[in-house]
């Protein structure tokens, strides 16, 4: 059956396609979200580990929807179920943390402060902190952010307080706070996307500490799933479709784009068929690794390379946030007058960003980013893998018994992730996979990962300082378990926004540059991804995104 | 945000058995049942769960598969493998389409492990002492590439096993929780009622 053109098709539900839908669908658009995944309700979601860490549940498994990973064009891609997000309504933002760090002014300038950097493609952005500040704290209010101002050396400027108080903190904060004033830190309660207090008809966190790789079954984690998708259902405009995987978006002979086609029967579904929604725009919004492919497999005459890659930057210029972490083990025994490390409180709450933006350069690193202090999470498998090891290594038999009462039941381990800056370039890469294909006969994304040697000396000098805290607190062991990482579910980058449609992919809007009904709205639009969680700038780019959207149609100008 | 880290990850690979994609046709129906035998229930301690109805391995696999679980997690003042239940979990587990490529690396290398334990020690892994299955396990952890990767998805499993949700049949009675010292149920008191919180002290000062 044919369908009814609509306004606007929103592909993906997360935090760069929700903002869209609902700015769009309160200015009185009709708006279609189309999210390949199911939707989930609060109930069923559970503390189950092996249901939602070790199976496919948020993300698909390898036999279906793999990504192939190389670690340079002529090496031989392997598959991967690395860079996928949850696949789900509400997407990585049901399974997230919830760390809402801003960016700072510095990331919207970084070419400018760093002036040239060898093998990078460095780019200022073409907006400011200043343009976004009123989005950010949009945020803050609509899916509901806890936190409280402190000052810091990279604190940023802000419009309005929180809307919620921070999150109840366990005694390793104040312990952090007192090192860290020793060694001439500056750290500071992390903002986080859960609400500390009922809020807007949701309830309050009750401290059940799995955040991290869960959904949260009394939807006090601030996701889109929580927030702001049922406000955009509440308006009467907004109609989501789940189990709904777009699979191309076609144009017509002025080059403009028709609608979206798409597969019903979601991720797991057989027996799916396919569909055609037409509408006079399309905002994608996929993740930036599974939006470079949806735009490269909507080959067209006008576009034979792929939907708005007259630039051939689509998929380029990939980005993943820096990741080192450590840990330091307290043992209980011996430390019987040290009561609050059995505090019940599950979140730690400081962040670091002493270290953010450096007036002289170590090991040739001035940007690094943000050292984040969570307690260990209780994944109690994960946990015991931990104390196991692996390989010629593990620890079995009668010393991982012990080992599990020393290290797990008998200590508490307090851990650091850092999330640094990493400097884009032409080597990384997402484009669609000549051979592998997922279970529907669609190519998949192939990623290209050929590291900037910046990234990991930026890895590294965090590592280093959050080691140093960690040892500050006089813990009985102290490691850094990852030096030079990075994060694949944070990526950004592959439709980078500017002012140039040579050099960019969007322009300052997020709205292609070559196809005048096309948006893309998640994290692909950034030309760097700063050096903290890029979650509350999506959310906050989306808003911005929506609002112009919303402007146009008003206008007559789309 | 979430990710999974890099032991996570490789774990999770471990779990899906690396070449899921090439043996993902073979089918519950594929593989064999049979009850469990004497030697099957004499690797249970007294006072473990009973043996169960054995969905994958044969009896002579599953008693081999009891006596590794049992050497990775053994029982001492803290319950083991097999007062867990953990080898009936994995023989469950791996019945599903979803890790046929697991249940065919099993059921492969511990044909084998019996076969190293009789060339070593005249008899088969689970009749081999203590000692004996420890320093062959030993050996398969610092062996070929194939062993050693038996000796990993061995561990990766028991571990889940023994304290994973006990709806699945193993970590019986929650025990493996206590274990490690995970409070399955989450705290529902509200903030301001739990002990050693501190709610947002510095709100004031710093604003």
């Amino acid at each position: 059956m044919k369908k009814d053109r609509v306004d606007v098709v929103v592909i993906g539900s997360g935090a760069g396609g929700a903002p869209v839908a609902y700015e769009l669908a309160a200015a009185g658009l009709d708006v279609v979200i189309l999210d390949k995944g199911r939707r989930y309700r609060d109930e069923d979601f559970d503390h189950d580990e092996i249901r939602m860490c070790r199976r496919s549940f948020f993300t698909p498994s390898l036999a279906d929807e793999p990504h192939t990973l190389r670690t340079s064009p002529t090496a031989q891609a392997t598959r991967s179920q690395a860079g996928w997000l949850a696949c789900v309504v509400g997407g990585g933002t049901v399974h997230m943390a919830g760390y809402f760090h801003r960016l700072h002014p510095v990331d919207f300038a970084l070419r400018s402060a760093l002036g040239k950097v060898e093998g990078s493609t460095l780019v200022d952005w073409p907006i400011t902190y200043e343009d976004l500040e009123p989005f950010y704290a949009r945020v803050d209010r609509e899916v509901g952010v806890s936190g409280v101002w402190r000052a810091h050396p990279f604190e940023e400027p802000r419009s309005a307080d929180f809307p919620l108080p921070p999150l109840p903190e366990h005694g390793f904060a104040q312990r952090i706070d007192a090192a860290c004033a020793r060694l001439g830190y500056h750290p500071f309660p992390t903002p986080r996307g859960i609400v500390s207090r009922a809020y807007r008809g949701r309830e309050a966190c009750m401290f059940c500490a799995l955040c991290a790789s869960y959904g949260c079954e009394v939807g006090a984690k601030s996701s889109t799933l929580a927030s702001l998708i049922p406000a955009a259902e509440a308006t009467g405009h907004c109609e989501v479709r789940p189990e709904c995987m777009a699979v191309e978006i076609p144009v017509d002979a002025q080059g403009r784009v028709t609608g979206v086609v798409y597969r019903t029967g979601g991720a797991g579904g057989d027996g799916g068929v396919r569909e055609f929604q037409p509408a006079r725009c399309v905002v994608v919004a996929c993740t930036a690794i599974e939006t470079a492919r949806l735009l490269l497999m909507s080959r067209s005459a006008r576009f034979p390379h792929g939907l708005a890659n007259d630039s051939g930057l689509v998929g380029k210029n990939l980005l993943f946030s820096g990741e080192s972490s450590g840990q330091a083990r307290f043992k209980l025994a011996g430390r019987q007058g040290d009561t609050w490390l059995l505090d019940a409180a599950p979140f730690v709450q400081r962040s670091l960003q002493d270290f953010y933006f450096l007036d002289r350069p170590v090991d040739g690193v001035r940007k690094a980013g943000t050292v984040l202090f969570a307690l260990e999470h209780p994944n109690p498998i994960l946990k015991a893998e931990h104390v196991a090891g692996s390989g010629g290594g593990a620890r079995w038999g009668a010393r991982l018994k012990q080992g599990l009462r020393d290290e797990a039941r008998g200590a508490r381990t307090l851990t650091f992730e850092s999330f640094a800056e990493t400097m884009p370039s032409s080597a990384t890469y997402v484009d669609l996979d000549p051979e592998v294909k997922d279970r529907w006969g669609l190519p998949v994304a192939r990623i290209t990962v050929q590291r900037h040697p910046l990234d990991g000396a930026a890895t590294r000098l965090l590592a280093a300082r959050g080691k140093e805290v960690l040892d500050a607190l006089g813990p009985d062991s102290s490691e850094i378990t990852q030096a030079e990482g990075q994060n694949m579910v944070l990526q950004g980058g592959t439709c980078r926004f500017g002012r140039d449609p040579s050099a960019s992919v969007l322009d300052v809007d997020c709205r292609a540059h070559t196809v005048p009904n096309l948006y893309v709205s998640d994290s692909s639009f950034m030309p760097t991804m700063g050096g903290v969680p890029p979650t509350m700038t999506i959310l906050a780019n989306a808003f911005r995104v929506g609002g112009a959207l919303a402007a146009r149609f008003k206008a007559g100008r789309l | 945000m979430i990710r999974l880290t890099r032991r996570q990850f490789c774990a999770r690979s471990l779990l899906f058995g690396g070449a899921a994609g090439a043996s993902i046709a073979l089918t519950v129906a594929g593989c064999r049942r049979s009850p469990p035998s004497a030697r099957a229930v004499a690797t249970s301690h007294a006072g473990s769960p009973p043996p169960p109805r054995l969905r994958t391995f044969t009896a002579a696999s599953f008693a081999t598969l009891s006596a590794v679980c049992e050497r990775i997690l053994p029982r001492d003042q803290d319950p083991g493998a097999l007062d867990l239940g953990v080898p009936g979990y994995i023989d469950a587990m791996v019945a599903t389409p979803e890790f046929a490529s697991t249940r065919e690396l099993l059921e492969r290398n511990l044909a084998l492990l019996d076969l190293d334990a009789k060339a070593r020690t005249g008899k088969p892994f689970p009749e081999a002492t203590l000692a004996a299955q420890d320093q062959i396990l030993e050996s398969w952890q610092h062996g070929s590439e194939r062993r050693r990767r038996f000796f990993d998805v061995a561990l990766a499993w028991t571990l889940e096993g023994a304290f994973g949700d006990p709806k699945y049949g193993g970590n019986v009675g929650g025990r493996g929780f206590d274990l490690i010292g995970f409070r399955p149920d989450p705290p529902r008191t509200k903030m301001a009622s739990m002990p050693g919180m501190t709610h947002g002290r510095d709100a004031a000062a710093d604003r």
